[in-house]
């Protein structure tokens, strides 16, 4: 008996562990994954956060309040402003007085022309930019090595 | 400080919100979040050490940290316990504005900003929260436990009535922000 309930309590132990694991293991590579395609691809980021922003703007909202506990402005207009930004936002290009967070650095060879307004096709453009660098496919990549273009 | 490295728990979804604001651009919210989150815990832990008490645990996840403590700590000292957080939040709000405003810094003000919020929403008189802590330890010390109980689940479930109202009203309206909805909804399922 002593034996039986000993290896019922190994199997029981033993699967916990496990399953915490698995799942510290795949969260990890969820994070990965953020961080990955925050420098692989910056402008997908950006048009993300900005639909965000369209829906709540939550920096410009507690620099709002920032600004009021300061003494910049009174505090009822601070709090006026940072629930209007956080429950009825202006869209980033017209609010001057959000704190944007400083420029994302642009991804290697990103095309800053090609920007428009649907970030879907902005992200395929991205991706595809970002093959073709890793491939080395441009001809000015290859231009000072005396090679022909198109190799 | 390797004890309290040591007593640090933290559950695999806490990675779930950082993953998420570095994916929508807002590392630098997700910096003054992570220093405003920490001075919180560092004014509960400087207090549970003024206080005699004893780290038990300090706990990461999804929604946020948590300190869980015990020993053999006065009412006095569970209430100073519990209070210290969002007092410490408080200066680190007036302190982050005012050097904001002298240096013209903006995260600064994103830092004040956050820090009074994290204040705000902690003194909710809603256990297991900072606010709702001090509200029970009063009650027990004024009327008892079992009054203390009671008195702590009429007040969080009055407290996420109105959040789920505001937050209805706010989703009903564009541009439709659930914030507040999520916040009746923490306030709900969070676990003492």
């Amino acid at each position: 008996m002593t034996v039986h309930r000993s290896r019922r309590r190994r199997g029981r132990t033993a699967q916990k562990p496990r399953h915490g694991a698995s799942l510290l293991v795949f969260l990890c590579g969820v994070f990965l994954l953020a961080v990955f395609t925050r420098i692989a691809f910056p402008t997908f980021s950006k048009a993300l956060g900005d639909r965000v922003d369209g829906v709540t703007n939550y920096r410009a909202a507690f620099a709002a309040i920032g600004e009021g506990l300061s003494g910049e402005k009174k505090f009822s207009v601070a709090f006026a402003e940072a629930w209007g930004l956080a429950f009825n936002p202006k869209s980033p290009a017209e609010d001057a007085n959000t704190a944007r967070p400083t420029p994302s650095v642009p991804a290697f060879n990103e095309n800053t022309a090609n920007h428009g307004d649907d970030p879907v096709s902005d992200a395929a453009a991205e991706f595809t930019d970002a093959v073709a660098a890793w491939r080395m496919i441009s001809p000015d990549a290859w231009s000072g090595f005396g090679l022909p273009t198109g190799v | 400080m390797s004890r309290i490295i040591a007593k640090i728990d933290p559950s695999p979804t806490a990675i779930l919100m950082p993953a998420a604001m570095i994916l929508l651009d807002a590392w630098q919210l997700l910096v003054v979040t992570v220093v405003a989150a920490a001075f919180h815990e560092i004014g509960h832990y400087a207090a549970l050490r003024v206080s005699r008490g004893e780290l038990k645990r300090f706990k990461l996840d999804l929604i946020g940290c948590s300190i869980q403590y015990g020993g053999n700590m006065s009412y006095g000292g569970e209430i100073f316990t519990a209070l210290a957080g969002p007092l410490m939040s408080a200066v680190l709000a007036v302190a982050a504005a005012l050097l904001g405003r002298l240096t013209g810094c903006a995260p600064l003000y994103q830092l004040a900003g956050v820090s009074g919020a994290l204040c705000v929403f902690n003194l909710l008189p809603c256990f297991p929260l900072d606010g709702g802590r001090a509200v029970y330890k009063i009650c027990a010390y004024v009327w008892g436990l079992d009054v203390a109980a009671r008195v702590t689940f009429a007040l969080r479930c009055a407290v996420a009535v109105s959040l789920a109202l505001l937050g209805v009203w706010a989703v009903l309206q564009p541009p439709h922000n659930p914030s507040l909805l999520i916040c009746a909804a923490t306030v709900i399922i969070i676990k003492s």
